[in-house]
This record gives C-alpha cells, structure tokens and sequence, in this order.
C-alpha cells in the first residue's frame, strides 16, 4: 500500500471515527455504517485540504469507497 | 479553565489547525471524557450546518466541556423538537439562512411582489409564534439573526431582512430562555468572499466557510460562556494604565490621561464606561493596584470619571503581590477563584497571577493601546450572562457592601452567638412562591458551596415544581438590622406518601454563617411533620466546593443509612424528632 493510500485509510479512520484497522481495499459506505451523508461531507473537506487538491464536481457524489477515493486521489495527484 | 493569559493577540489568530486535526484533537479529546456528563446541542436550520458541530465540540472540548451535538432534519424545524426531545437536548440553535427562504431568494427578490413578501413576513411571524412557544421546554436557545448574502443588497431588500430581524427579537423577547446572537458581526469581520462558500451552498445547501464556521463557534462559545459551564462574578482590575494612561504615583492627578475627547485618553475612558457598566449589570468590581491607597482616593474624588469610587466593592491598593490580594479578594467576597477576571497591563504581573492562581481569568492590556478596544469585547463577552436584569440581583454590590459592615462589626463582640443575636435576624420562609421561580432557578444555577446535592434547575423546572402538588419549593429571604439580603436560600422537596425527600438545599454564600440553615431546616421539619409525614430522608452528595456542608444532617440530628464516597444517605423518624437539636433560637422565622 503506497503512502496515499495510507493517508487515505488515516483520514477515513479520523473522519468516520472508526478505527483504521477497520478499513481495507474494500471499505465502503455500504460496509461502514458511520459514514453517513454528514460524515461524507466531512471526508471530502477535508481530503480536500489534506491533499492539497480539488475535487472535481462531478466526482464527489461517486467517492463513495476506499477504491473509487484511492483511484480519484491518485489520478489528481499526477496532475 | 486552563488557558493561559489572554491577549489580544493570542485571541485574534484564528486557530491554524486543518479541519483534519480538529477532527482528530475532538475524537482524542473526547476519549477522555467518557465518563462525564454530555452537554447536548440541538440545532434546527433551514440549511446544512455540518462541519459546525466538529468545531463547536473542539471549542468546548479545549474548554473541558464535553458536547454532543443533534442536528434536526434539513427545514423542518417542528419535527426537531420532538427529535430534540428524545435526545435530552438541553439548548438549541436556531438558524434559518435569509437566502434560502425561498430558493436564492435575494437574487429573486426583486421579481417578487409585494403580496408575496407580505405573505412571507406573516407566515414567517405565525411560524415563530408557535415555534418558540414550543421552545419553553429548553434550557436556552440561541437564536441567529438573519443575514445577506448579497454584495451589493437593493434598500428594499435591507428594509424586509430589517422586518424579519425585529420579528425575531420582538418575539424572543416574551421569553427568557431565548437569545438573539448577531451573526454579520462574523460576516462583517471576514467579509462575505471568507464567509460564503457557493460551491458547497449549491451543493449540499451548506452556504458556510470552515473559517466562518469556526469563528460562529467560538462566538457561540463565548456567548453562552462555554454552555454555562462557568460564570464569573468579579472582575478586578488594575488602576495605572488600565483605567487610565500615566501612573498616577509619578504623573499625579493633573498628569493621567483620562477624558472623552483626546486620545488615548479615550481610549480608557471607553474602558471605564464598559466596567461600570458592567457593575451595573451586577458584575462586583474591585480594585488591585500596586500603589498608595491615598493616591488612588484622592484621584477618585478630584477627577469625574465614569467609575465612582461607590461602584468599588473591594479595594486592595498596596504593595502586597497581586496573587496575595486576589485570593484575599475571593476569601472575603466568599466566591472562588473560577469566578474571578483580572486585567492588568503588566505581562509581569499578568503571569504571575495566572502561574500562581491559574483557575484566574488573566487579561493583558494590549502594548498597542488602539487595541484596547478589541480586549474589552472579550472581557464584557466574559460577562454576558450576567444581564439577567432581575431587581432582586441588581443591589448585589449594595449586598455584599453590607456584608463587609456587618464584618466589621462583629469585630466588636468577642462571643460569636452574643454578636449574632445582636443583629435581629429575621427569615421570612415563602411557600410555592411562583414570583420567585426566577430567583430560585438563578441560586441554583449558581449555589455551589452551601449545597447539598448541587442539582441545577433552570426558571422552567422551578415552575413547574411550583405547579406539582408532590413538591414543596420554600424559598428565604433573610434581613438583619443592617438590610434585606433578598431571596438567598432555597429548600426544595419531594413528598411521597408520608415520606418527604429533601431533593435540594441550597443557600448564597452571604448569608452563610449565621446559624440560618439550622433554624430553618427545624422549621421545615416541623412542618412536614405536622402535615402527616413519617419520615424525612435527605443525602450530601459530594461536589468539588461543598466540603463546608458534608455533615449538616448529621449536625441537624440525622442518622446516616448509607455512605458512599461521593455520597451520604441520611433520614429522620418522626419519633426521633426529640433528637433534633433546637439551635439559632435568635431567629425569627416569619411566614
């Protein structure tokens, strides 16, 4: 697992105030039932500001799991 | 409260932490308090408000106010109360956003007609009518103005947010539980480019910045000072460079700034406007100067300042440390050091003071004295709890003056009970009164070292004990040869069947000292007795300040049935009432 990943798993586990051991590949709104509408709110703030990056509009509806949030984060980050 | 001397600067840099770490430091935080009693938010709005909850709790967190906070759903504010109901809220936020009334409704205002915002204006009256009728039933609601979100706002659009601003203060002023907080001061300060986010305005109808939101709950904070969870009583002050420019010592009386006219002279006469008006609301001010004490007389009474020498409680003017005078000051105002704010210009002293006291509020006076100004907000917000207006509070000062007299006084007679007698004590014992209700509910919010159980009931609980036939709610006023103390001692109780549960016993320290509680509680124990009760239980429940009264039942003639670490169990046989001890027969008990 690369640093990113890592860092996502570190803010999913603060925001979702759920313990990160909790939280793999296949972590997802369906799996976790913390992460709720609010909470997700919260998530893309503040991956927002942890990576420096704006999420496109189109994006934040669907970043609705560990993969799908990994995928998008890495994508803008090689931009 | 642990924080350390509070300056204009460390005031005004606006926390750097990423809303990540406030996540986080709020989720350790709250680790710790587990165990501790919930402060529980509710907060009803016509928009999304999250992540407003996350800084409110790391505010209160910071302050050791542990607070759990219930959003109500999006715009539906009736459905909230029950909701709130359900989850023990004990205060509550109410915001509707001006913009969202109607979809962008300052960009379609101008194409509506007259009629539409009369409508407007009438359902939104008939709502709130009904509405906060319905909120009698908290503690405290905070109730946020309205606000625009326009850069460039027409004059009819501020004439209609002027009318809904004063339906908002004109109906929350029929009740005490409801406050107004204006949030464009929050606007105006950061402008509405730091203010606004429209991105997520449009998408999630959450219209705030995390930088406004922040600043809302510290404003929030503040106001309700930390939810109740302290309050302040004293305020004092230094004389040289805090009430005016100069040293007296050095630049004598025609030599210290001090006028309305010139500055900085101003400057500080702003300043000692704001603390007298501050002892008119109640606050007690005293004075802490190193100086001497025929200097800072003689200033008084050859200058016309906004403080008058009569407006002094207590002064300690001399060349003792400032810690040494301010823990004279709470012993012989008889309050803790927790209630106390100190302001001084000195960083020396200013540390010191706060190294040595630190349950102190400490205050610095800015270096840069334009910035004065912003500290006194800070230090009046410290006060805001304290315009509860009520003319039975407001002679406080006259009270506690009294007191001291009365102190010197008994200096006179060396035997205690012999100068007891002599000042003619008189307890007049009201039964349900419901005219005291607010009194009541205020010495119970505030009573902390002559309490019994320190249970803490707000104005409506007192009400409706009033109103409950199970419940005897007594409440005293004392007088004595030299004045009225006022309501100063409440007794509640719970009467089941033939047993009666003495719930609370409370008292104002003023009055402590005088044999009243004794003579008194024989009183209400007859009483009861007299009415067909068998047995009288009562408990000592343990608080950080009540030490002074864990053994009162037992002194009263109680038998303990149960001890606990923090609590003690006590009851009374009616057959055992020859155990009680007839003490302070110098009283005089009136009905």
């Amino acid at each position: 697992m690369n640093d990113i990943n890592e860092k996502i798993i570190c803010i999913l586990g603060i925001v979702l105030k759920i313990d990160n051991k909790l939280i793999d590949v296949n972590t997802s709104m369906d799996t976790i039932k913390e992460w709720d509408s609010l909470k997700h709110m919260n998530l893309i703030l503040a991956l927002e500001e942890e990576f420096m990056i704006s999420i496109p509009d189109e994006d934040v509806a669907n970043l609705t799991s560990f993969k799908i949030i990994s995928l998008v984060i890495n994508e803008l980050l090689k931009t | 409260m642990e924080h350390s001397v509070i300056s204009v600067e460390s005031k005004f840099i606006q926390n750097e932490k990423s809303f990540l770490q406030i996540l986080e430091e709020c989720n350790s935080l709250e680790k710790n308090f587990s165990d501790k009693k919930k402060y529980i938010l509710g907060i009803s709005s016509n928009i999304t408000l999250s992540p407003f909850d996350s800084y409110l709790k790391w505010y209160a967190a910071n302050n050791n106010v542990y607070l759990d906070v219930v959003f109500g759903n999006y715009n539906d504010e009736f459905n909230d109360i029950n909701l709130f109901i359900s989850k023990s809220v004990k205060t509550l936020i109410y915001y509707n956003h001006f913009d969202n009334i109607m979809p962008s409704f300052e960009a379609q205002f101008s194409l509506l007609s007259d009629n539409i915002i009369f409508d407007l204006l009438n359902s939104f009256k008939e709502k709130i009518e009904i509405l906060f009728n319905n909120y009698k039933s908290f503690d405290y609601v905070l109730v946020l103005k309205f606000h625009l979100i326009s850069v460039n706002p027409s004059l009819e659009l501020q004439k209609v947010i002027d009318k809904f601003n004063l339906l908002l203060i004109e109906e929350s002023s029929k009740y005490k539980n409801i406050k107004i907080i204006d949030i464009n001061n929050i606007v105006n300060y950061l402008g509405l480019k730091n203010s606004i986010n429209y991105k997520s305005y449009f998408q999630n109808k959450q219209p705030y910045t995390n930088t406004f939101l922040s600043y809302l709950a510290n404003y929030v904070c503040d106001y309700t000072s930390y939810f109740n969870s302290y309050y302040y009583k004293a305020l004092v002050l230094d004389c040289d460079n805090t009430l005016w420019g100069g040293v007296i010592g050095e630049d004598l009386v025609d030599g210290v700034k001090i006028s309305p006219h010139e500055y900085p002279s101003n400057i500080y006469w702003l300043a000692q406007n704001i603390f007298s008006n501050l002892e008119k609301k109640g606050v007690l001010l005293c004075l802490c100067s190193k100086n001497n004490e025929e200097d800072i007389i003689n200033l008084f009474s050859e200058l016309k300042m906004p403080i008058e020498m009569n407006q002094i409680i207590l002064k300690k003017i001399n060349w003792l440390s400032k810690s040494e005078n301010i823990k004279n000051i709470a012993s012989e105002l008889n309050i803790g050091l927790d209630s106390i704010v100190f302001v001084d210009d000195s960083a020396f002293e200013c540390e010191m003071v706060k190294s040595q006291l630190s349950d102190v509020t400490v205050f610095k006076v800015p270096d840069k004295i334009s910035l004065y100004p912003v500290l006194l907000n800070n230090i009046t917000s410290c006060f805001i709890n304290n315009n509860d207006n009520l003319s039975l509070y407001t002679n406080k000062t006259d009270q506690y003056k009294l007191k001291q007299v009365i102190e010197n006084y008994k200096n006179n007679f060396t035997d205690h009970s012999e100068f007891l007698k002599s000042l003619d004590i008189k307890v007049k014992l009201s039964q349900n009164n419901k005219l005291h209700a607010s009194r009541v509910s205020q010495l119970s919010l505030k009573s902390n070292q002559f309490n019994l159980t320190t249970k803490r009931y707000n104005e409506n609980q007192i009400n409706t004990l009033i109103n409950d036939n199970s419940w005897e709610v007594f409440s005293m006023s004392v007088s004595d040869k030299f004045g009225d103390s006022g309501i100063t001692g409440v007794v509640l109780i719970n009467i089941n069947d033939d047993i009666a549960l003495i719930d609370s016993f409370f008292m104002s320290c003023r009055i402590i000292g005088r044999g009243i509680e004794f003579s008194i509680f024989n009183h209400i124990i007859k009483y009861l007795f007299d009415k067909g009760i068998n047995k009288i239980k009562g408990s000592f429940i343990k608080s950080i300040k009540n030490i002074q009264v864990s053994d009162f039942y037992k002194e009263l003639g109680f038998t303990m049935i149960n001890q606990e670490p923090l609590q003690a169990d006590y009851e009374l046989d009616k057959k055992n009432i020859v155990n009680l001890k007839n003490r302070s027969e110098w009283i005089e008990i009136i009905l």
